[in-house]
């Protein structure tokens, strides 16, 4: 059998149809999924972000109201030293990382082999983002003898950017 | 004197004819091809000598032939024949592939799609020309342009095509430089080749992570008989991005696949036995898959040209050819059409999307029609 009923015969034009409308939809739905993935990724950040500090919230202690009926109380004095640091989407993404790699190295280590790892690895732009970490203070040289040595400054606390 | 002439006619001289002449003319030229023009010589070379050491002249019954149960060769070819090679590749393609650049501009991911019309409009051809459906439905997946998913398929419902099949997949894998050009110029404007795109937005290492887990749930979910190539491609990837896999995903792009081709190139090569493979329906398949391939690549272009209808952001129509998959050859010739019209326009990048949701796209292609010929 040849020509429109060998098509008709084998259902063919059923199968092109339904074919043809599986994988668009497929590619479709999987780029819609891609397209919204990174909102959906921001959107989960905010979300542990608002638990994490809700959670905090809680066990920091008594909320401001109940400290007003009590009268002044002393505020323990603040570590002048801590401080925090906000980091955007793919910053925060990347120090995650870097801290990862770092930790193969010990508290000490070395900007060059960091960096070699994080090429290594595909991390994007690793070079500017040790740039602003040094910039903002997240990572620090070694003072004296341990000069050309880094380590992730103490006291920093690292937070999402809002 | 008897004995010479008896020892003559049991050697290659003694048994060759002129079908033999013609396969080993045909294995020197992928040999050529591959080594002097430079075209997917890591497939080309091992085929075209799979080619010559398939059509040897032997004495039938020795075991020695592909086809004889107990060769070394037939052994090899199990592997083709039950469909295993095929996805072994594709885990080394999904550890080799940085998925970015389709991440980045996922509505790229369409045009990979509108390539798969070459498969469906050869697969009604093959049909009205009188091939049987499963017959058909392999034929019409060379359209996919993607080697690996046309042995797999054929293995499953045709598998006595396998090696026309394979061979004219690769044939016009290699022959991409060839065929597209005159496609891409006939079906755009100058205007349209001169489009430049915006760059994609960069893509975060956790996207990088959770696409390939999502996109294997889907597209599976949608074409469960695609798993086999799917799952061995997303799974690659994972190995890729996920960074603790490391040592596993090494080995999945260098070592694994190129033993892989290596056996695949040889097996397909040597099934092209002049008796077996030289058939007028040999023949038809050729025709058909060149046919399939220009529909394929006309249908990205086109598909691209009718989102540009829609979209304020302009699509370079050329990248559409890229959606036949053929990474990355195929992307490439869309960059080097694009680069003739204005040297400092880079499409590269940006043929990259639809090239690998080409991949994506044949795949489940490959399953749904699978599907389709499984189903009581």
């Amino acid at each position: 059998m040849t020509g429109l009923s060998a098509i008709a015969a084998a259902n063919g034009w059923f199968i092109t149809v339904t074919g043809l409308v599986i994988v668009f939809t497929g590619l479709a739905v999987l780029a819609a999924f891609i397209a919204s993935l990174d909102k959906l990724l921001t959107l989960w950040d905010r979300g542990v972000a608002w638990l994490r500090r809700s959670r905090r919230r809680e066990s920091s202690g008594p909320e401001p109201e109940d400290l007003a009926h009590k009268g002044p109380v002393s505020l323990p004095r603040a570590d002048a030293s801590a401080r925090s640091v906000f980091l955007g989407g793919e910053t925060l993404e990347v120090y995650q990382y870097l801290q990862w790699l770092s930790r193969r190295q010990g508290d000490v280590f070395s900007l060059s082999r960091l960096l070699e790892q994080a090429e290594k690895r595909g991390i994007p732009r690793p070079h500017f983002h040790l740039d602003e970490l040094l910039a903002l203070g997240v990572i620090e040289e070694l003072p004296g003898d341990d000069r050309g040595f880094y380590r992730w400054t103490p006291g920093i606390t690292v937070q999402p950017e809002e | 004197m008897d004995m010479v002439v008896a020892f003559f006619k049991n050697t290659g001289f003694g048994l060759v004819d002129y079908r033999h002449f013609i396969m080993m003319a045909v294995g020197i030229g992928f040999i050529y091809l591959g080594i002097a023009k430079h075209y997917e010589p890591l497939l080309l070379v091992p085929i075209g000598f799979g080619i010559l050491m398939g059509n040897v002249p032997i004495f039938k019954g020795l075991g020695l032939g592909i086809y004889e149960s107990g060769s070394v060769l037939n052994y090899l070819y199990f592997g083709v024949r039950q469909g295993i090679y095929p996805p072994l590749i594709f885990l080394g393609i999904g550890a080799m592939t940085d998925f970015s650049t389709m991440l980045g501009r996922p509505k790229l991911m369409l045009l990979g799609a509108a390539a798969q019309l070459g498969i469906f409009v050869t697969y009604l051809v093959a049909l009205a020309l009188g091939f049987p459906a499963n017959e058909a439905a392999s034929i019409g997946i060379i359209g996919g342009a993607d080697g690996p998913t046309a042995i797999f398929l054929a293995s499953k419902l045709a598998p006595e095509l396998v090696g026309p099949i394979a061979i004219a997949a690769y044939s016009y894998m290699a022959l991409v430089p060839v065929i597209q050009p005159p496609i891409m110029f006939l079906l755009t404007t100058k205007k349209e080749r001169l489009i430049r795109m915006s760059d994609p937005r960069p893509v975060s290492k956790r996207e990088k992570i959770i696409f390939p887990i999502a996109g294997f749930l889907l597209c599976c979910f949608l074409a469960p008989a695609a798993l086999p190539l799917l799952g061995m491609l997303f799974f690659g990837n994972l190995l890729k991005e996920c960074l603790v896999a490391d040592r596993l995903a090494q080995t999945a792009r260098t070592a694994l696949i190129d033993i892989v081709t290596i056996i695949l190139g040889i097996t397909v090569g040597a099934s092209t036995q002049a008796d077996v493979f030289l058939t007028a329906k040999s023949v038809g398949i050729f025709f058909l898959g060149a046919a399939s391939f220009m529909v394929a690549t006309a249908g990205g272009i086109l598909f691209a040209k009718l989102m540009n209808v829609f979209s304020q952001d302009k699509i370079n129509p050329l990248i559409g050819a890229a959606g036949v998959s053929a990474v990355p050859d195929s992307a490439r010739v869309a960059q080097m059409i694009g680069n003739r019209e204005d040297p400092s326009n880079y499409l590269l990048m940006h043929a990259m999307g639809p090239n690998i949701a080409g991949v994506i796209g044949s795949a489940v292609a490959a399953g749904v029609l699978w599907s389709f010929f499984i189903a009581p």
